[in-house]
């Protein structure tokens, strides 16, 4: 079974509070936010090396390839998906592919997933993605990848089993779980709740020196440059705003010296005005 | 000159890093409190490649360095110091087979060693004394293939835990009468060899610190490590360099957490309506442990390097432990002073950071120790 | 605007859709809801067909797990863009549509356009249900549900490929609850336990509310799942009171209260960022005011 997971560096949701936009620029200042993993790309990651490996454990031969579609700069995130375990990794890191929007964003994924495929000169069976970007949180990427290669999706996926040839997929929407099953390509995009991504060893870092990671530009893909970066993009991006979400912020109790239970009658307090 | 770590370095910092917040960070005030050592995270630190981070891969290790080895220390020490010391004395009686021992000895224990299904040790003090190693009175004799060992070492981490302990024993004596000692690895289990007391330290605690004692203990005669009379230069060479880079890096943790939890605290804390953090002698408070940190972590590092160049290091590593466990001392210290009646509150780790920094002084040999070691090498190359 | 399509996929959000159409466009713009409540594959076959044919401009789609997976495929079917989770849809001075969207989990909303491509490219937003108000009206309605059961239409499944459907399981969900409710009750990171994140769910027992909680609780594992996440990639709440335990204010959960009408938070950290957007800031230990306020209900 070959599995494509789809990465994207993104700057640390831990740190969202610390984005601010500049008043001259109006550009988003992103300074001292470091880029990490989309942390459920490595849920992805975590749902394919199991697969993986439940399948090499079967006899069968399995990879896993990481593609991501991002600034060169963040090259050391896809060394951290190899340690992690991930066989061989690629880049597409062009300026031509900037300011791309999801659409065009997944085209030009799709591209880079069949001219894997080529390269290899075997088809992948299964694409796994994070559902959403902290950053963006579209959800749109691995549904649009599907529509591009013509294939199933399937997202909100919270649960992910292999049986024999056969793939499981439990989908939670607002109401039910849905079970999925079947063989065939398909993209899953998968919720943070399916696993648990392992932690990245001192093996696995070593080990990721010897594996392969390229990098592709615009000149392996050959893209029209009408389709791709912010030309290709159907949606144009306008100012930015920071919302207003400030409020009083005034002392639930006065006296300094309260306790937990005056703090509990003031709740209370408040609770019965509003008819609680 | 290049204070920088390399990519790969930086990203296994942040592998450990992740790796201490989870599984360590939550614990470690409730194995402090209750004493607990938590031997179910050898394993997973052996998956890690925490505990054979140095050991060549052919040995089940991850094939680095001491830089890591060290950096990986200080990941765990940032949030339980205790935890730490576990490790590194593990560690320590592991360096010792991987540079004295037999390659069938190395086939036999530093796999599982590294893996953390295996817990090592390095036994020297007695209760004559650490430091005076000619002192030691455990012997080992050979009779009819077989190291028949008597004796009870003290203050021995991992007594309790160890699964197979390289133990100094006095073997014989020089041509002009004073004693000469030799290694021996001694497994748990064997008749006559097993733990005595278990200590109840002020700091370090969630280690397990203890007697072995040693009662006609027999071993076979391929359990010696290194030569017949080169118990003392193993033992010295192996404290000297990976017990003392250990110590260091450990004190450097417990800095770094000195350091942490200064700022957040100094920023939380409003008095007469403001964050005592804009008070000036907060400020210094906190100008001091970061010097201390950075001194401390410079010193410690650099001596890594220099022993992963293959030069020797053990004047840079008494420099850096005399200093770091010192620092961590006066930071903690600190630490508890700027949060007044908060900092001896054990809900706060500032009381832990400071018991865990004076455990540190003895660990390896006591300030005055290196200072003599120091001094030693000062006076010959200046 | 001539035409606005609206995808009904059983889910009250499409009517709040209509109603946040109408009061864009008034009676000049012809709505038309295309009613399916099928799951994903004949719900997007549906709709491309109808989209096709009926040709609106803009097609608005509610951001419900089935919407999400409709709405950016039928970006790529149809080669237009699709603006997503939209807070609000405005016309600029332009005359253009500005669809606002979040990003870094609210933190910042950034102005999408999707210039018109062509008679059957239309624009295409997602709004979560809730984002506008409830409404009542009428507009056309294309039934392909009942087309369907008449056998005028048969289910497209083209794209369903070699996936399917093999069970659905109802589930305990709380997400439509926490959504309507109107007293919230939400613990964060500083509950610090499985055992306070029930207690949490007790207090919204008894007190008549529901209760929600942030990603790290989630992530620790301490009980709830996403259903009772409330943020910008949970749930959106909107009561009249909400009191928070042990959170931090993070953007993206910070956003998913701004339309409570009163927000009392508890925090045992003087600086978190949480108390800059609330209307009470208590600095507690979050378990013992949650003890208190269980202990007092239970006397």
């Amino acid at each position: 079974m070959r599995i494509i997971v789809l990465v994207k560096p993104v700057p640390d949701p831990e740190k969202y509070n610390e984005l601010r936009i500049d008043p001259e620029t109006k550009r988003l200042v992103r300074e001292g936010v470091q880029t990490v993993i989309n942390p459920t790309d490595k849920n992805a990651l975590e749902a394919a090396l199991v697969l993986r490996d439940g399948r090499i454990a079967a006899g069968e031969d399995s990879s896993v390839t990481v593609l991501s579609m991002a600034p060169e700069f963040s090259r050391d995130k896809l060394v951290e998906c190899l340690a992690m375990g991930a066989d061989d990794a690629y880049m597409l890191s062009d300026v031509a592919f900037g300011g791309a929007d999801t659409y065009a964003t997944s085209y030009v994924l799709a591209e880079g997933v069949k001219k894997i495929a080529a390269e290899k000169g075997e088809n992948f069976d299964l694409i796994l993605a994070g559902n959403e970007s902290a950053d963006g949180a579209t959800a749109h990427v691995p549904v649009q990848l599907a529509e591009w290669l013509g294939i199933t999706h399937i997202s909100r996926v919270c649960s992910l089993e292999a049986e024999g040839e056969t793939l499981r997929a439990v989908k939670r929407s607002e109401d039910v779980l849905l079970t999925f099953e079947g063989e065939g390509q398909a993209v899953f995009a998968v919720t943070r709740d399916i696993n648990k991504p392992r932690f990245i060893s001192a093996m696995g870092i070593v080990k990721a020196r010897k594996k392969p990671l390229s990098i592709w530009t615009n000149e392996e893909l050959g893209l029209d440059e009408s389709a791709i970066g912010l030309e290709g993009s159907p949606t144009q991006p306008g100012r930015l705003i920071t919302p207003e979400l400030g409020r009083a912020g005034r002392p639930l109790l006065a006296d300094e010296d309260a306790t937990a239970e005056d703090a509990a009658k003031a709740i209370r307090a408040l609770l019965g005005k509003e008819g609680f | 000159m290049n204070f920088n770590f390399t990519e790969e370095q930086e990203m296994l910092k942040a592998a450990f890093a992740e790796f201490a917040k989870e599984e360590i960070a939550p614990n470690a005030a409730k194995w402090d409190e209750e004493n607990h050592t938590p031997l179910d995270l050898m394993p997973k630190m052996g998956e890690m490649g925490i505990l054979g981070v140095f050991v060549p891969e052919q040995y089940g290790g991850v094939g680095l360095g001491h830089t890591e080895r060290v950096m990986a220390l200080e990941e765990i020490a940032r949030y339980s110091a205790g935890l730490a010391m576990m490790v590194f004395t593990h560690q320590l009686g592991m360096a010792a087979i991987l540079d004295y021992g037999t390659e069938e000895q190395k086939m036999k224990y530093l796999p599982g060693m590294c893996a953390g299904t295996a817990i090592c040790g390095l036994a020297v003090t007695e209760p004559g004394g650490g430091s005076d190693v000619a002192g030691q009175k455990t012997e080992a004799q050979l009779v009819d293939g077989q190291w028949v060992v008597n004796g009870r070492k003290c203050f021995i981490t991992n007594s309790h835990c160890g699964t197979a302990t390289v133990i100094t024993c006095r073997t014989g004596e020089d041509e002009k009468g004073r004693s000469t000692f030799s290694c021996i690895i001694l497994e748990a289990g064997t008749d006559g060899y097993g733990p005595g007391r278990e200590e109840n330290k002020l700091g370090l605690r969630g280690s397990m610190t203890g007697e072995l004692i040693m009662n006609n203990a027999r071993v076979p005669e391929e359990n010696l490590v290194g030569e017949v009379g080169m118990g003392t230069p193993i033992a010295m060479k192996e404290i000297g360099e990976v017990g003392r880079a250990s110590m260091a890096a450990i004190a450097t943790g417990i800095l770094r957490g000195c350091l942490e939890d200064a700022v957040k605290f100094s920023k939380e804390r409003i008095v007469y309506g403001k964050p005592i953090s804009r008070l000036q002698a907060i400020q210094f408070h906190i100008a001091e442990i970061r010097c201390d940190y950075e001194a401390a972590r410079l010193m410690t590092y650099r001596a890594a390097a220099v022993k992963d160049e293959g030069k020797p290091a053990a004047a840079e590593f008494s420099m850096a432990k005399y200093f770091a466990t010192e620092a961590a001392c006066s930071a903690s210290k600190r630490l508890i002073e700027i949060m007044g009646g908060y900092g001896v509150v054990n809900e706060y780790a500032a009381g832990r950071y400071h018991r865990d920094a004076l455990g540190c002084i003895s660990s390896g040999g006591t300030s005055e120790i290196q200072k003599i070691i120091v001094a030693g090498d000062t006076l010959k190359k200046y | 605007m001539n035409k606005v399509m609206i995808f009904d996929q059983g889910n009250p959000v499409c009517m709040q859709l209509l109603g946040k159409a109408r009061s864009l466009f008034g009676e000049e713009a012809e709505y038309v809801m295309v009613s399916v409540r099928r799951h994903h594959n004949v719900a997007l076959e549906t709709m491309e067909n109808a989209i096709r044919e009926e040709k609106p401009e803009l097609v608005l789609i509610g951001a419900t797990a089935l919407g999400e997976e409709v709405a950016p495929a039928l970006g790529v079917r149809l080669g237009t863009g699709v603006a997503a989770h939209c807070v609000d849809i405005n016309i600029s001075d332009e005359g253009n549509l500005a669809f606002m969207v979040p990003a870094f989990g609210g933190k910042v909303i950034g102005e999408i356009f999707v210039p018109a491509a062509g008679d059957d490219r239309p624009a295409i937003a997602t709004v979560k249900p809730g984002t506008f108000e409830d409404y009542e009206g009428e507009c056309r309605v294309i039934d392909v549900d009942e087309q369907i059961e008449k056998g005028l239409l048969s289910p497209g499944e083209k794209k369903q490929g070699a996936f399917r459907m093999a069970g659905i399981e109802p589930r305990k969900h709380t997400a439509g609850r926490l959504a309507k409710a109107q007293l919230v009750f939400c613990g964060g990171f500083g509950i610090g336990s499985p055992e306070n994140w029930q207690k949490i769910e007790r207090l919204a027992e008894k007190f008549g509310g529901a209760a929600g909680c942030t990603r790290p609780v989630v992530d620790m594992g301490w009980g709830p799942d996403e259903d009772s996440m409330i943020g910008t990639s949970g749930i959106s709440v909107k009561p009249k009171v909400y009191v928070g335990f042990g959170i931090s204010g993070a953007a993206h959960h910070v956003c998913g209260i701004r339309d409570a009408d009163v927000i009392i938070s508890i925090n045992n950290d003087r600086n978190a960022e949480v108390f800059a957007a609330s209307d009470y800031a208590g600095v507690f230990d979050a378990e013992a005011v949650i003890d208190a306020l269980l202990g007092e209900e239970e006397k």
